[in-house]
């Protein structure tokens, strides 16, 4: 099966007062359709700005260079960007994280719907105005001819996600990013968020980008993990893999975080200090001067993704 | 043949605008009758309020109408007050003055003989209504486009031109603006004629020297609130739809940019009627905007009575307006 | 950026050009009597309507009587000017008008006036409308709503109208009065300040409710602060920033307002000068056949520079308080 999406070794730069920040150095990524993948970092970590470069989204400033950026076999980085402009909402579509403010206060949740579909589709208006119903019942939202007609502040947080998704659904994409869709909700709403989403790909054959910070997510929806920290992937692999047999300390330490069975402990171990200053990255690993785990050699050169992990402990002891 | 034209404004452009006006409307439902219901008590108050405090003032502050320089003989000056009934005691003449209130009949003038308070409104009503009109117009076809461009091209020389000009027009007086604007195109060239109201070409300085200052608001306005919309999420939203940039701004930025300028039509409103008093003097036109000055000065009790009641419920009717406006256009307004 | 950062970075407010501007005009102004200025009222028929011209840079003549009523500071600062330059004076760099009188010095002593009625009037409409703000913004409940119901009544009246309306009358009784010598520029300034509280009074009333949100208002409360120092301590200097920007707003409309009585007469009278009366006596020099650009050029750009230096510091301020707004805004 070829790959849906293909990201080799890219690069955002962004043009900032204090001097040019490199938010992403060097992803390479995969997805396959009907693939879930979850992207996973802290902020700051790149994770945000490598879905950006993909959709085409970042300011005019930000430089995206990669050695490849496709969509199927469409090269998204051809004529500047306006390849992926063709393809946005499309082809790839995107749901940001905060539903409240990614919809427009002024216009029903009918209308931004219907703006989707008669962008993407041929249909009449009358039809595309079906085809809205259609795309609201698909998501979940309940009396959705009646809802059509409500504006974002009237409804709760779920239902204004589930909207965004019709949206992102209305040119029947094969790709689909989700931006921490779920964190600005409840708990109980985030777990019926994640289960649209495998019905969605499941049924579609969509594949789905999933960027989160929480692990519980990842668990609960995605089939493939890559983690990043400061701009680059450290660990990937399978998410059963990830669990179980964790190659990063980074990754270890996110794990430790989770609040679960605390046992005998009653402290919630954390990371020690703080994610690096994107300015002014630490010599060798990025990541080290955190590691509980690091020997001389981490100070020196910067770990290349390997396999699983990018880590020269890992690679000693294996 | 300015009541001409303003008639014909009325009648071609009040239907469709209430109409659209209307529709929009209809998501409030019942609330609309209450509202209008309340509005309508504190216009009542207010110009209760408002006509008995101008009614006391003027008989508080000493001298009367006839006490213009011209020494009058003690007989003439006694007949005249007893026409206006001056000779009453102050609570039945404010009765009596409150009784003409609901038809606007003041009746006649005390300083410009031969002409009833009423007739002079409706000789100095539609060319002020005009004037105004026209400034608001100036204000929103100069305004709106000027702050929108400033805003596309921020970061840009023209925006800082621009958003410079959009200041200097609030900087100064409007009659600093009509001296300095006189000169190119009213002495030097004779393109536009320097007084009165006849034909549309008049029409032009006056009101764009009256309507400049808040063209310049109106900018101002537009620029911040576009810019600030295009900062939103839900105009990233918007392009992660495929959307032209284009379409992005004409159909989502824009609505947003332009709520800020419906609040503001309040105060520009009764800016504009403020404003035009000193316009008309300057461009020498016919209004009732001289008469509110002068009548005052004079003491004219009934036409300054007059006067001050309709700039009352002109302002009142107008800002209403404007909150219904307001409350038809923004879908997080909930009427109360 | 932290306060201290601020304090130094070239964006901070007090240091743009505006505000440099402003000082320097300010302190002028203070110091126009002890200038080498001709006296304001000092009519030279022989010299009407000259325009603006550096042939006659210093001339004699100079005699501090012509100063009306100079305030004991003023009197001072003239007493130091004549010791220091004698009876000599500037000459007519700008002009002169329909009576011959220097328009430099009347530029420079109606600056005084001007300023003065913006600067005095603002104040007036600040104290009100900060005091009543922060009352009904802090007592909230009934009070804060009878307060802004107040307030929300006086709106709907055309105060504009009705202030006009009040100088007009009395204006015209004075006219027929003239021995009564009402100091009517305090008039004036009582009138100016007690139309312009309102907005002032809503938008302190505004920050206020924001603030006792927080938390630190539960604790000052908790720790056993009387209502007054917790005015005075903790919600007056949260309150100042939103107050500075918008006195940076009222200044001007006040100071055009003063423009536009004195264009009907209504505002300061002859022989006092102010920028409002010298726009006007531009307007009026205005004919077809001589120009006399001058006369109202002047004037406006003393308007304009002042007037958009005060927006500019006005902006500059709103962008260095913005991160703090924006946390207070609801």
């Amino acid at each position: 099966m070829s790959a849906l999406l293909t990201i080799e070794d890219l690069h955002v730069r962004f043009a900032s007062p204090d001097g040019a920040v490199h938010a992403v150095r060097g992803v390479d990524l995969e997805i396959r359709p009907s693939e879930t993948l979850a992207l996973v970092g802290e902020s700051g970590s790149g994770k945000s700005a490598t879905a950006l470069a993909v959709m085409g989204l970042l300011p005019g400033s930000a430089e995206v260079t990669a050695h490849a950026l496709r969509l199927g076999d469409q090269d998204l980085l051809r004529d500047g960007g306006r390849r992926a402009r063709a393809l946005r909402g499309g082809r790839m579509a995107m749901v940001f994280q905060d539903p409240l403010t990614s919809l427009n206060p002024h216009l029903t949740i009918g209308d931004q719907v219907l703006e989707a579909v008669e962008m993407h589709t041929d249909l009449s208006r009358g039809a595309a105005r079906g085809r809205v119903v259609e795309l609201l019942n698909e998501v979940g939202v309940p009396q959705a001819q009646h809802r059509a007609l409500a504006w974002p502040h009237q409804l709760s947080g779920g239902l204004r996600q589930r909207a965004l998704i019709a949206m992102a659904l209305a040119g029947n994409p094969s790709l689909l990013i989700a931006d921490e869709p779920t964190t600005a909700l409840d708990v109980t709403v985030q777990a019926q968020i994640l289960e649209l989403f495998q019905r969605l790909c499941s049924d579609r054959g969509t594949g789905l980008l999933l960027i989160t910070h929480d692990l519980g997510v990842v668990a609960a929806a995605a089939d493939r993990v890559a983690v990043m920290y400061a701009g680059r992937v450290v660990e990937r692999g399978g998410v059963s893999e990830l669990f179980s047999d964790t190659r990063h300390p980074y990754t270890r330490g996110l794990l430790a975080s989770i609040p679960g069975d605390l046992g005998d402990r009653d402290r919630l171990p954390q990371i020690a200090g703080i994610p690096p200053d994107p300015l002014a990255l630490p010599a060798g690993c990025p990541f080290h001067p955190r590691c509980a785990e690091e020997i001389d050699r981490c100070a020196d050169e910067e770990p290349l993704l390997d396999g699983r992990a990018a880590c020269w402990v890992t690679r000693e002891t294996t | 043949m300015t009541a001409g034209v303003v008639a014909l404004l009325g009648l071609a452009g009040a239907p469709v605008g209430m109409l659209l006006f209307a529709r929009k409307l209809t998501r409030h439902g019942w609330r609309v009758a209450p509202f209008l219901l309340r509005r309508t008590g504190w216009l009542l108050v207010t110009t209760l309020v408002v006509f008995t405090v101008s009614f006391l003032l003027m008989r508080a502050v000493p001298g009367g109408p006839f006490d213009d320089g011209r020494k009058l003989m003690p007989q003439v000056r006694q007949n005249l007050e007893a026409r206006f009934g001056l000779d009453r005691p102050v609570g039945e003449q404010w009765l009596a003055a409150l009784g003409g209130l609901p038809t606007f009949d003041f009746g006649p003038s005390m300083t410009l003989r031969d002409f009833t308070v009423r007739e002079v409104i409706g000789q100095g009503l539609p060319a002020s209504a005009l004037l105004g009109l026209a400034a608001l117009a100036w204000m929103l076809l100069i305004g709106v486009p000027i702050g929108v461009t400033a805003a596309l091209k921020h970061g840009h020389p023209l925006d800082a031109a621009l958003s410079a000009g959009a200041s200097l027009g609030m900087a100064i007086p409007n009659f600093v603006l009509a001296g300095a604007l006189m000169w190119p195109l009213v002495i030097a060239t004779g393109w536009l004629p320097a007084a009165g109201l006849d034909g549309p070409r008049a029409l032009l300085l006056p009101s764009f020297c009256l309507g400049a200052p808040f063209a310049a608001q109106v900018a101002r306005l537009v620029r911040t609130g576009m810019l600030e919309v295009l900062g939103q999420d839900w105009i990233r939203t918007a392009r992660a739809k495929g959307l032209s940039e284009t379409r992005v701004i004409t159909r989502h930025a824009l609505r947003g940019a332009l709520l800020p300028v419906v609040t503001f039509l309040g105060p520009a409103l009764a800016g504009i009627l403020t404003g035009s008093l000193v316009i008309e003097q300057v461009f020498a036109i016919p209004g009732v905007g001289t008469h509110f000055v002068q009548s005052a000065i004079n003491r004219d009790y009934t036409l300054a009575l007059g006067m001050i009641m309709l700039y009352t419920l002109m302002v009142y009717v107008l800002n209403a307006i404007a909150d219904l406006l307001l409350a038809a256009l923004d879908p997080r307004i909930e009427l109360t | 950026m932290s306060r201290r950062e601020m304090k130094t970075s070239s964006r901070a407010p007090h240091r743009s050009i505006a505000a440099r501007f402003l000082t320097v005009v300010g302190l002028l102004t203070v110091l126009v009597p002890g200038l080498p200025l001709a006296a304001p009222s000092e009519v030279r028929l022989e010299e009407k309507l000259a325009s603006p011209s550096l042939e006659t840079l210093w001339r004699d003549g100079f005699e501090p009587e012509r100063i009306r009523d100079p305030g004991p500071v003023s009197r001072l600062l003239i007493e130091t000017r004549t010791a220091v330059f004698g009876d000599r004076q500037l000459g007519p760099l700008l002009g002169t008008d329909a009576l011959g009188r220097c328009l430099l010095s009347r530029l420079a002593w109606g600056a005084r006036l001007s300023l003065a009625v913006g600067l005095v009037a603002s104040a007036i409409s600040l104290i009100i409308g900060v005091a009543w703000g922060a009352v009904a913004g802090y007592a909230g409940g009934r009070v804060d709503d009878i307060m802004m119901r107040a307030v929300d009544v006086l709106y709907a009246l055309p105060l504009m109208f009705i202030v006009i309306f009040v100088v007009a009358l009395l204006r015209g009784f004075r006219n027929e009065h003239p021995e009564l010598e009402a100091n009517q520029i305090i008039v004036l300034f009582a009138v100016i300040g007690a139309t312009s509280w309102l907005t002032m009074a809503r938008i302190v009333r505004g920050q206020v409710l924001s603030l006792r949100g927080t938390e630190f208002m539960d604790a000052a409360r908790a720790s056993g602060s009387t209502d007054l120092s917790i005015l005075r301590r903790h919600v007056l200097p949260n309150v100042t920033p939103v107050v500075l920007v918008t006195l940076t707003l009222t200044i001007p409309r006040v100071m055009l307002f003063e423009a536009f009585l004195s264009f009907l007469g209504l505002g300061v009278e002859a022989p006092d000068v102010s920028w409002g009366v010298l726009a006007r006596q531009g307007f009026d020099a205005l004919t077809a056949v001589h120009v006399n650009a001058w006369l109202i050029l002047f004037p406006g750009l003393a308007f304009a520079t002042t007037l958009l230096a005060m927006n500019a510091l006005g902006d500059r301020l709103r962008d260095a308080l913005d991160p703090r707004l924006r946390g207070g805004r609801q």
